[in-house]
């Protein structure tokens, strides 16, 4: 069974005025697992540089032209050339997974199978959704386009007698000798509803039509001749007159009643009369807008009737199919050997970056419960730099994130899935860290196993916090390599809120630590804390140090200190939660020592009041806020707190700073220093651990003792008391970051580390 | 539970789901239901007292009907199988077939012919539910070693005592036979409903496999 010869397939892209998103999808073809397509574009009535997109691909592609914008009749000319055994079709504003050409080869080796399709993403920066999974059609012409399984809606919801499933035109393939049989695409449906019919036709032909979850199409709408992209605009009315065709074919065929078919046609209608009323109201459309569609409504109504009444079926002729490829085999193949070495593109923008490869790159998953824009915290903001390190050197990179539904949206160079968590381990409800964490564990676990099938990831990275990677690495189905970073059994220790929460938590974090593939330290002194504290001995060929990075700023962004035009007041900047474990207290009590030595000081001190939950408001009864400006309320005009900020707020406070101070008693690594060094300002941390690795004592900043406040006023005072050191430390920390910690080094890093693992296979 | 929970009790339990997640029958039996339920109302519409005369082309469009939702639910438990099927090759590549990951066992235990699960007999439910059987357990004499020369008076006070414990038991037991009675009930009805379950799983798979048959 093994040794039939795989099945061909002929992707057919039907595409007009689109150039730029048929370049992404172009790139993106160059990435399938599955080798044996050829590619087949059709061109209608274009006005842009359509032509000039396709023409360096030269022979690869077949590129046949359609004089009329006609969506059915570009899909049969298509068809008619294809050699493949299967014919895929996909919109050009879309972009397939990796694993696409190979899940729809799988499943057509069901010989009873004539056509299937996936699901398909609307990737959209505002309203990102499942677009289509698993669509049924009735014979009143009654669509559902999402559902979550088979076995949902099985009676079925609308009026129609009969119901068959269906494939979104961006996601559909069909066996080629299935397709000609039943005459191809139906060319009344000009826009709309041709996806629809070919399915139903082929149903009533006798022919199995499966859509499945799988073989995954990502959708990024652009604009046409037939719709504005994100806005209302579109001739909605080609819609009505496809379905009171369809339903006037259909519907007798299915033993539909006059009534029935009357009355549909009738509210459907008038359905898109109220619509279009309320867009109105909304003003979404203007008045002479309004006046179109309902003028365009009634006319395609009437177009519809007559031709559902009078005119046969404007499938494919028997010259037409004469003329085809029928007993054709032989492919012309789309990919090359240099496809495998591209690097990947975003189907948003269309940037790619302009690097060679040596190998193939990496299709990675990272997992960060927060995740930018939605949340800016410590772990998804390392995530993201990661993502767009990663994207930068070529590797396609997935993340996996919270989210109230299931979306996906490209974001800073990956593919961004948010997921909800259902309630599995509702038994552990009484341990709010651990029930959390673990069916959020369990969503991603789920997901994951749908990016394997779909999008081909080779590696799972999750960060220790939260222990998102524990059931993927439990499951043993990916390698897990867990990035190490500061956990919760550590900072519970800390602050003394060992709970049996808590300490189960700490249990799922040894746990995972356990069972990951590999570990991934940023510091030797995490990954020293890491075997102190969870008492684990890693074999040492089980992990590796990989120093984090960040973005550079632009080098007119950096404001180094000017010992020749000083400032009248110093700015020193603390940036970081008000808690216990970054060391505000120290820092309040450093103060006054520093103000009686130099006076002109002014500390600024930005961050969310954490003192609920490290347990100081329950011994003091005062926020971190309230408690300096009544113990040291002599000093309090020499400090101000801010609060949480913004990323805008934040870097205006960096570039603005003279010296900035974060007193943490604990980092495993301590990304903070890196920002403020990225605008040229020196730093004060404390010798505990990642820091001195970050800090470059005396060269790029100074390090304190941890819970000493003298030892840190008093480098404070030594800094404020030499200003050229204030300028020598903060261009030394910037070139320093240049050289080591940028994002891109830090992504070669970690996918030095990937490929070690992946192709390792431990 | 708060005091005992350990790691690998949690672990126990990611497991548990896993297992559970490549095996779910629940969206299947509830289709069934639906299916059945659906076919009751098309009966009554069809053939209920109110009908005067059948409409032939009506009930053939119904049938016809109920014909895909039943092909429908095949076509998704042979799509459920070919999944398992990936995954578990997927998984085979990936780790090469030698660890002892919950994945690997999984793997294993799906390759390996599907068994129907022993379901435990009901005659034992049957007899300890009887309200009778507290009863026949019960000793309704006092005994002891006889006691000389006292012997008949500490036998009438043992007599009385034990008759008042024998009243609030009896209380107590006809309240707690009420109880199991409904336990068993329950368990019962879903015993029978397994086993119908199980009975409709392996027509499909024989239809499956003559399906499968035609197919080669």
């Amino acid at each position: 069974m093994n040794t039939a010869k795989p099945p061909t397939i002929s992707i057919i892209v039907n595409t007009t005025d689109r150039a730029k998103p048929l370049a992404n999808l172009l790139h993106a073809l160059e990435h399938q697992s599955y080798p044996h397509f050829e590619l087949i574009v059709v061109v209608g009535p274009t006005k842009d540089e359509t032509l000039d997109v396709l023409a360096p691909y030269g022979q690869r592609v077949q590129v046949l032209r359609c004089d009329q914008a006609n969506l059915s009749q570009s899909r049969n000319i298509g068809l008619l050339a294809a050699r493949g055994d299967i014919v895929a079709y996909i919109d050009d504003d879309a972009v397939p997974s990796y694993r696409w050409l190979e899940q729809l080869a799988r499943l057509f080796g069901d010989a009873l199978l004539a056509g299937t399709g996936g699901m398909v993403y609307l990737v959209h920066p505002a309203n990102s959704v499942v677009q289509h999974r698993l669509g049924t059609v009735s014979s009143l012409a009654e669509q559902t386009d999402t559902r979550n399984s088979w076995l949902e809606q099985l009676v079925p919801p609308g009026h129609g007698k009969q119901w068959a499933g269906r494939m979104m035109g961006t996601n559909m393939a069909y066996r080629r000798r299935d397709l000609l049989e039943v005459g191809g695409f139906d060319q009344f449906f000009e826009w709309l509803y041709d996806d629809t019919d070919i399915a139903m036709r082929l149903v009533n032909a006798g022919k199995i039509i499966h859509p499945v979850k799988e073989a995954v199409v990502y959708h990024v709408p652009a604009s046409s001749r037939n719709r504005q992209a994100r806005s209302f605009n579109a001739r909605w009315w080609v819609q009505t007159k496809s379905v009171i065709y369809f339903a006037l074919k259909y519907g007798p065929e299915a033993g539909e009643s006059r009534r029935e078919i009357a009355l549909r046609c009738l509210h459907y209608v008038h359905g898109h009369l109220l619509w279009a009323q309320q867009l109105r109201q909304l003003g979404h459309l203007t008045t002479r807008q309004l006046w179109k569609m309902r003028r365009e409504e009634i006319k395609s109504a009437v177009i519809g009737v007559y031709h559902g009444l009078m005119t046969p079926r404007q499938t494919l002729s028997k010259s037409d199919l004469s003329m085809t490829n029928a007993n054709a085999t032989e492919i012309r193949p789309f990919p090359t050997p240099a496809s495998a070495q591209q690097p990947t593109v975003d189907p948003v923008s269309g940037r790619r970056p302009s690097i060679t490869l040596p190998d193939e790159p990496l299709r990675l998953c990272l997992l960060s419960a927060a995740y930018p824009p939605d949340q800016y915290e410590g772990v998804g903001r390392l995530t993201n730099l990661m993502a767009q390190g990663l994207f930068e050197i070529g590797h396609t990179v997935h993340v996996i994130t919270r989210g109230p539904q299931d979306t996906v949206s490209f974001y800073d160079g990956a593919y961004v899935h948010k997921i909800p968590s259902p309630d599995r381990y509702g038994r552990y409800r009484m341990f709010p860290k651990l029930y959390h964490s673990l069916n959020h564990s369990h969503a991603v676990h789920e997901k994951v196993k749908r990016l394997i099938l779909n999008d081909g990831i080779q590696l799972v990275d999750s960060p220790l916090w939260q222990y998102d990677g524990l059931v993927t690495a439990v499951s043993g189905e990916i390698p897990v390599v867990v990035r190490l970073v500061t956990a919760l059994r550590q900072i519970a220790a800390m602050q003394d809120d060992v709970d049996a929460d808590a300490r189960l938590v700490g249990e799922m974090e040894q746990t995972l630590l356990e069972k990951a593939t590999y570990l991934l330290p940023n510091t030797q002194a995490t990954m020293d804390t890491a075997q102190k504290v969870y008492g684990i001995q890693p074999d040492p060929n089980r992990y590796r140090l990989v120093p984090y990075g960040i973005v550079p700023v632009s080098d007119e962004a950096v404001r180094p200190f000017t010992p020749h035009n000083p400032p009248p007041t110093f700015t020193v900047l603390y940036l970081g939660r008000l808690e216990k474990r970054k060391g505000i207290q120290d820092l309040f009590a450093a103060i006054p020592q520093v103000l009686a030595k130099v006076a002109n000081v002014q500390f600024i001190i930005a961050g969310a009041d954490n003192s609920h939950r490290d347990g100081f408001q329950q011994q003091t009864g005062l926020t971190y806020a309230a408690y300096f400006q009544q113990q040291y309320a002599q000093f309090a005009s020499h400090v101000s707190f801010l609060g949480q900020v913004s990323e805008e707020k934040l870097n205006q406070l960096y570039q603005t700073c003279d010296l900035f101070v974060a007193p943490s008693l604990y980092e495993s690594f301590g990304l903070i220093y890196l920002e403020a060094m990225n605008y040229g300002k020196p730093v004060i941390g404390c010798r505990a651990g990642g820091i001195p690795e970050v800090i470059d004592e005396g060269l790029t900043g100074l390090l304190a003792e941890p819970e000493a406040p003298d030892s840190l006023a008093e480098a404070i005072l030594n800094m404020l008391q030499n200003p050229s050191r204030l300028r020598e430390m903060g261009l030394a920390g910037r070139q320093r970051l240049l050289d080591t910690f940028t994002h891109v080094q830090m992504a070669r890093r970690f996918a030095d580390a990937y490929r070690h693992v992946i192709y390792k296979n431990y | 539970m708060k005091s005992t929970l350990t790691a690998s009790d949690v672990l126990a339990d990611i497991e548990f789901e896993l297992m559970q997640g490549a095996i779910s029958r629940d969206a299947f039996g509830r289709s069934l239901q639906e299916v059945r339920q659906h076919q009751s109302k098309v009966r009554q519409e069809l053939f209920g007292s109110g009908q005067q005369e059948l409409d032939l082309r009506e009930a053939l469009s119904r049938q016809f009907q109920i014909n895909d939702m039943l092909l429908t639910l095949l076509q998704e438990m042979s799509g459920g199988f070919s999944d398992m099927q990936q995954q578990i090759e997927w998984v085979g590549q990936a780790r090469g077939g030698t660890d002892q990951s919950t994945a690997a066992r999984l793997a294993r235990a799906m390759a390996a012919p599907s068994q129907t699960a022993e379901l435990r007999p009901t005659q034992p439910l049957n007899e300890t539910s009887r309200p009778d059987y507290l009863h026949q357990q019960m000793d309704m004499q006092p005994n002891g070693r006889p006691i000389p020369i006292l012997n008949g008076l500490v036998r009438r006070l043992r007599t009385g005592l034990h008759s008042l414990v024998i009243f609030y038991v009896n209380k107590l037991g006809k309240q707690q036979t009420a109880v199991n009675q409904l336990h068993a009930d329950w368990l019962q009805h879903l015993n029978a409903l397994v086993r119908h379950q199980q009975e409709e799983i392996q027509q499909l798979t024989a239809k499956i496999a003559q399906l499968e048959a035609v197919k080669e």
